[in-house]
């Protein structure tokens, strides 16, 4: 290895923490101050190691007798000296570090293809807030009034809906502090902000299901496309995640969000099925009901109606009668 | 397993009524003289019925019984040996006499409908008790007999007060409440006739009597020991009955009455209770409702039981009310029709259920029709029929029909003509 060689100060994961270009030699390294590089390692020695140039100007490492030594890694063995390799890992007390030349190969650059003033940055702002939250707590007023059957005063109906906004800013605030220990940002508005419009979304689309299903009278269809929504709405929220937190590309994250949100529907809705009572004898059917304008379907007759539903006379079960208690 | 903390609870519940009794006993052989009699008299006749568990040789259930001819014969209520019917390997009859000799029995008939059961007791001859044969009056003094427990042989003294008219089937209502072991103990006249057949249903906590009428069908049988299969003879009986009273039902079009600005169905025979309620002043509509119902009365086993006819209607209207909100309203009635019918897995299916907008007249209705079979009785079902009006933004109807242990054919019949019996007035 030929100078000038470049020094990866590796951290205990194996990232590069630090990089120092080493031109002049000899150049010595060790813990105290009259060194060329200083380390801040208690194990590494003040003065640790000595980078030189031998006579085919291949740069050398020596150990100056330290405490601890200097070792090569893979195969882990104590070295007094060593002529440097390209990519050569060494230890010195407690830290690792690499070697590479000036010709090393960087990766491609990503491209960035968020424009300055896209919407994410909107909603990063001060204004996108008190807009969500405001519109958000207003829809879930006027829900909270439809779906009561009594006569209701506004204070009673905010005492409905309370629980919903406190919920909201401490689920924020807690997915806040994960952000902030995974990526060292806080990012507390946008958490909120988007915690809002999901929580629109989802509403919306619930009530927009129950139309439908009661319009056009399909049994069940509630349940199935609520959970389709929920692999849309857990993708959407992995899709943004993945793109602001890692340099993966569109279609990556695209794929992984997809993913992981089915897995996670998947999974989620087997435990629900799982921890389902064994038996129930209340019956299910679809029950919504809405005012006559959205009823899209013309009407069976009575007859109609019960010949159809004379499938339901076959039942298929296990026909023990000797079981046990 | 799960049996012991019934068992214990029904043992306590038990002994704290057949103390009652005792003391109840000790208060009624002060004011008559001829009640130590009786029992003197008749105690030979009474038998303590024992269900046991043939793995592990206890006692399940207990009630009564007593011989009604001198071949052996035994009579008892349907419900204190229901566990051999479904189970008969693993459950036997025993029947323990008055000297605390205990012989086998073998069950020869059931009539499932009215609580009623026949056993062979093996032994002859016995002495035993005659059926009435007049017709009492009301105020005649009758001596209710029965062995609850190990508590031995009691007598409850009261007096008749005629036929109820207001069961599905003719009931002689006592004055007191019974203990469980007392079933199928008789209620006897002073000169020992048995005028009916003690029932003491658990969970419903009153005590009755079938009356000896009934009991005339099942004895002398024209049965071959060992031959019966008496789950099917349960089927048939409850088809048999459910026939009956459906097609007296279903014999004339449906009575109806004003509901709000509908007409529904009313009271369709004299054993359904009906009764009406209008809601309270703090709601943004008015709102009532009427419900008919009988008890569901037929006993199939400690945890089912069937017979069950209940509907009930809900009336709401509003004038200046969001129609969302409006039908939002309707829809907590519409989704939970609050189903009294009990059984567990091992006796149904769940319910299979379809739902559709079906037209009456100017009426439209959203009807959710649900069927469950019994699993051990092939061909009888529970069934429900949920309809909702959706014809007017700020009027409407919301009726729950139950009907239990019923066949296809007249599930489906009877579901017909209570939704034709829906019209509505339109003002």
């Amino acid at each position: 290895m030929e100078p000038p060689v470049i020094i990866e100060v590796l951290d205990r994961f194996g990232k590069v923490k630090e990089r120092i270009k080493v031109a002049d030699f000899p150049c010595r390294i060790g813990r105290g101050y009259d060194n060329d590089i200083i380390l801040d390692d208690p194990y590494i020695s003040p003065s640790h190691v000595e980078l030189i140039l031998d006579g085919s100007n291949n740069v050398v490492i020596n150990d100056l007798r330290s405490v601890n030594g200097m070792y090569s890694l893979a195969p882990l063995k104590r070295q007094d000296s060593l002529v440097l390799q390209d990519n050569q890992r060494i230890r010195i007390g407690q830290t690792d570090i690499r070697f590479r030349t000036s010709f090393f190969l960087v990766k491609e650059t990503i491209q960035d293809l968020r424009k300055p003033h896209s919407a994410a940055s909107i909603l990063g702002s001060g204004l996108a807030l008190p807009l969500v939250w405001g519109t958000l707590s207003v829809f879930i007023l006027w829900m909270t009034y439809l779906e009561s059957v009594t006569d209701v005063t506004f204070t009673q109906l905010l005492g409905k809906a309370l629980p919903i906004f406190i919920m909201l800013p401490l689920w924020a605030f807690a997915w806040s502090i994960v952000s902030k220990i995974v990526t060292h940002k806080f990012y507390f508005i946008y958490h909120a902000v988007w915690a809002g419009i999901l929580l629109l979304l989802l509403s919306s689309i619930g009530i927009a299901l129950e139309y439908i299903e009661f319009a056009m009278g399909i049994d069940g269809f509630n349940d199935s496309a609520a959970l389709v929504t929920d692999v849309i709405i857990t993708a959407i929220l992995f899709y943004g995640h993945l793109r602001y937190s890692t340099t993966y590309t569109r279609q990556t994250s695209g794929v992984v969000a997809t993913l992981t949100a089915f897995i996670l529907v998947f999974t989620i809705g087997l435990l629900n099925y799982l921890s389902q009572p064994e038996f129930s004898n209340q019956p299910q059917f679809s029950a919504v009901l809405k005012p006559p304008a959205y009823v899209l379907r013309d009407s069976s007759s009575i007859d109609g109606f019960f010949s159809r539903a004379e499938s339901l006379k076959y039942f298929s079960y296990d026909n023990d009668t000797s079981g046990n208690q | 397993m799960s049996t012991n903390q019934p068992l214990l609870s029904h043992a306590w519940r038990s002994v704290c009524t057949g103390l009652s009794l005792c003391l109840f006993y000790v208060v009624a052989n002060a004011q008559s003289l001829s009640t130590d009699t009786v029992f003197g008299k008749f105690k030979d006749r009474l038998v303590q019925i024992r269900i046991v568990d043939t793995s592990t040789n206890a006692q399940s259930t207990i009630g009564s019984g007593f011989f009604i001819d001198k071949y052996g014969t035994i009579i008892t209520n349907y419900h204190v040996i229901s566990k051999h019917i479904f189970k008969p390997e693993q459950y036997r009859i025993e029947y323990v006499m008055h000297d605390a000799r205990v012989h086998q029995a073998q069950l020869v008939n059931i009539d499932v409908v009215h609580d009623l059961a026949v056993l062979d007791g093996k032994q002859v001859p016995t002495p035993h008790l005659n059926l009435i044969e007049h017709t009492l009056r009301k105020g005649e003094r009758i001596y209710t007999l029965g062995n609850p427990l190990d508590l031995g042989m009691t007598i409850v003294e009261s007096t008749y007060n005629g036929l109820t008219d207001d069961t599905m089937h003719e009931r002689i209502l006592l004055s007191g409440a019974l203990n469980p072991g007392m079933s199928g103990g008789p209620s006897i006249m002073e000169d020992g006739t048995v005028i009916g057949v003690n029932v003491a249903a658990t969970g419903t906590n009153i005590g009755f009597l079938v009356p000896a009428t009934f009991l005339k069908k099942l004895v002398p049988h024209d049965y071959k020991p060992g031959t019966v299969n008496f789950v099917d003879l349960v089927r048939k009986q409850l088809l048999a009955n459910q026939n009956e009273y459906m097609h007296a039902l279903l014999a004339s079009p449906f009575k109806s009455k004003p509901l709000g600005d509908f007409a529904v169905p009313d009271k369709l025979a004299p054993y359904l209770n009906c009764w009406g309620d209008t809601d309270e002043e703090n709601k943004p509509y008015r709102g009532s409702s009427t419900i008919c119902a009988i008890k569901n009365d037929i006993f199939l086993n400690q945890h089912f039981s069937t017979g069950e006819i209940r509907y009930s209607h809900h009336y709401f209207s509003a004038s200046k009310m969001n129609s969302y909100r409006f039908y939002h309203v309707m829809q907590q009635y519409f989704a939970n029709p609050s189903i009294t019918l009990s059984g567990n897995k091992e006796d149904v299916t769940e319910f299979n259920c379809t739902t559709d907008f079906v037209a009456q007249t100017n009426l439209r209705f959203k009807v959710a029709f649900c069927l469950r079979e019994y699993k051990k009785i092939k061909g009888v079902y529970d069934m429900v029929l949920n309809a909702a009006s959706v014809s007017e933004e700020q009027q409407g109807l919301v009726t729950i029909l139950t009907l239990g242990g019923v066949s296809y054919d007249n599930a489906v019949a009877f579901g017909k003509e209570y939704l034709r019996t829906f019209k509505w007035n339109r003002p």
